[in-house]
């Protein structure tokens, strides 16, 4: 049998990796996010002397600790199906990125252990503070290495730095996998925040004692600020990525935004609409609600709604009624009817930036009643039920841009590639463009991993 | 139905044995959402449920 010919009986060995990895990254980003939110809420705690911040961060670590065996499971298993399903590409990864998968492995044991000891020694360091908080800083920091070991080989894939296997520096710094680092660290922030939004809401609306209800209102709002202040910085973080992605691999890029998958983009927008106008009006409500009277400061909040809306809307108008031609959604002679506004250039950027200056601006806004404080648990269900909005939506945010990146080499199937431009799905090397393939002196293509020529026309 | 299925399959662009653009290639794609729920809900639940009685 030849190597890497197993498959998986129904649901096919694709379709593995993909539930794995999916599941896995929606605990990881969690994990990385909410240890950094707990150390950091453990620090305002210790500096404040509010003791709703210790509450947060002592329960915010027990859940990443218990959560953390899920989460890690789902990776090792990952593993064990990459192995197992895609051997040759494995094999091959795992030659050009020896280094960073050392490093990333001890860079995860490293989390795994201060994580652990950040909340078994929560009372024991109980009068010694701020070296408690530093345990959950370096547990932070060992997240961010981890996950900065594997955005290297993720974005690699995708934009293979055109090196030979063993230049380190080359292979790990393409041309992707800052911008990607930089994506993911500011997503993991947005997604933890409006994930404990969201709980926070769900608990306080089943909260019936005061102090319960106080605490998971405060809790909803501390989660939203998380959430919507980082979401914010993202489209200018996303078009750096998607701009990296144009240069390096074209191919990639037609397909996610002008071929057979651009409508992901537009779903984007629309879970960016739902996310943006929730907070906003959540913002709205809570700002009643101030220990001081603001009601100026509110009447702005509320222009700057209506302005997120107008900015949001503009993102989701497509460009053609050709709007999804694969299931039928082609109306009025489809790609012959422009619709007004829907080009990217310039109302999608004017959506885009705009969204992004007003969210600035009413967080600010929101930010400076905070300062003032607010009369907690008096929220209203509404207002709750726009953080389990978020939530939700962050939800499918995170899957649905997941499946963005990994589709996006599938370059209409033509081939569609694992490494792009280099291992095809069905894990066979195309030596002519692949980067670990380099000329000779004498002008021959070598394989720098098996260090054979490699002949005319393949492998 | 079959036409249905037939354009949901070409929409998930899935082909050979990994996406068959065919009526199991949908169901696979429908397969996997349903399993990351599955598990993230899953997991989550029981995270929640060993944690609350601490």
């Amino acid at each position: 049998m030849p190597i890497g010919d197993l498959n998986v009986p129904i649901i096919g060995k694709n379709v593995v990796i993909a539930v794995l990895v999916q599941s896995h990254i929606l605990f990881a980003a969690f994990i990385i996010g909410a240890v950094l939110i707990a150390a950091t809420s453990e620090y305002l705690g210790m500096v404040t002397k509010q003791p709703r911040y210790e509450r947060f961060a002592r329960s915010l670590t027990r859940f990443v600790v218990l959560l953390f065996a899920s989460g890690a499971a789902l990776a090792i298993t990952f593993v064990l199906a990459l192995v197992t399903l895609f051997p040759v590409f494995f094999s091959y990864l795992q030659n050009i990125f020896f280094w960073v998968f050392l490093v990333e492995a001890f860079m995860f044991l490293g989390q795994i252990i201060i994580v652990y000891a950040w909340y078994n020694v929560w009372d024991k360091l109980a009068y010694r503070k701020q070296l408690h908080v530093v345990f959950g800083l370096i547990a932070g920091f060992f997240g961010l290495m981890a996950m900065t070991m594997i955005d290297g080989v993720a974005s690699y894939m995708l934009t293979p730095a055109e090196a030979d296997a063993g230049n380190v520096a080359r292979t790990f710094l393409n041309q992707t996998m800052v911008p990607l680092n930089m994506h993911r660290f500011v997503g993991n922030f947005s997604y933890a925040g409006f994930l404990i939004a969201g709980w926070g809401a769900w608990r306080y609306l089943r909260s019936t004692r005061e102090d319960d209800r106080e605490y998971y209102d405060w809790m909803g709002h501390w989660g939203l600020i998380w959430g919507f202040g980082f979401l914010i910085l993202q489209p200018v973080i996303g078009y750096g990525y998607l701009k990296g992605i144009r240069e390096s691999s074209p191919g990639a890029f037609n397909t996610i935004m002008l071929g057979e998958k651009s409508f992901l983009f537009l779903l984007l927008a629309i879970y960016l609409t739902i996310m943006s106008l929730a907070a906003t009006a959540y913002f709205v409500h809570k700002l009643r609600f101030t220990v001081r009277p603001m009601e100026t400061v509110r009447k702005m909040c509320v222009g700057a709604l209506g302005f997120t809306a107008l900015f949001t809307i503009l993102n989701v108008i497509p460009a053609d009624m050709n709007l999804i031609p694969q299931i039928g959604l082609t109306f009025l002679n489809g790609e012959d009817t422009q619709v007004p506004l829907g080009d990217m250039y310039p109302w999608k950027y004017i959506g885009l930036i705009g969204m992004m200056l007003v969210g600035f601006f009413v967080l600010a806004l929101y930010m400076r009643a905070t300062a003032t404080g607010f009369r907690w648990g008096m929220a209203s269900r509404w207002s709750q039920y726009a953080l389990l909005v978020c939530a939700v939506t962050v939800f499918f945010t995170m899957i649905t841009m997941g499946y963005t990146r990994e589709t996006a080499r599938r370059v209409d199937n033509n081939p569609g590639y694992l490494i792009y431009n280099c291992i095809t799905l069905e894990q066979e090397i195309v030596s002519e463009n692949c980067p670990a393939v380099v000329e000779g002196e004498g002008g021959e293509r070598i394989n720098t991993i098996s260090g054979e020529r490699v002949p005319e026309g393949g492998e | 139905m079959a036409a249905m299925l037939d354009l949901l399959a070409v929409l998930l662009l899935q082909e050979g044995n990994t996406a068959n653009p065919g009526f199991v290639g949908v169901a696979r794609f429908f397969a996997a959402f349903l399993l990351i729920l599955t598990i993230y809900i899953g997991a989550l639940s029981f995270t929640y449920w060993i944690s609350k009685e601490e």
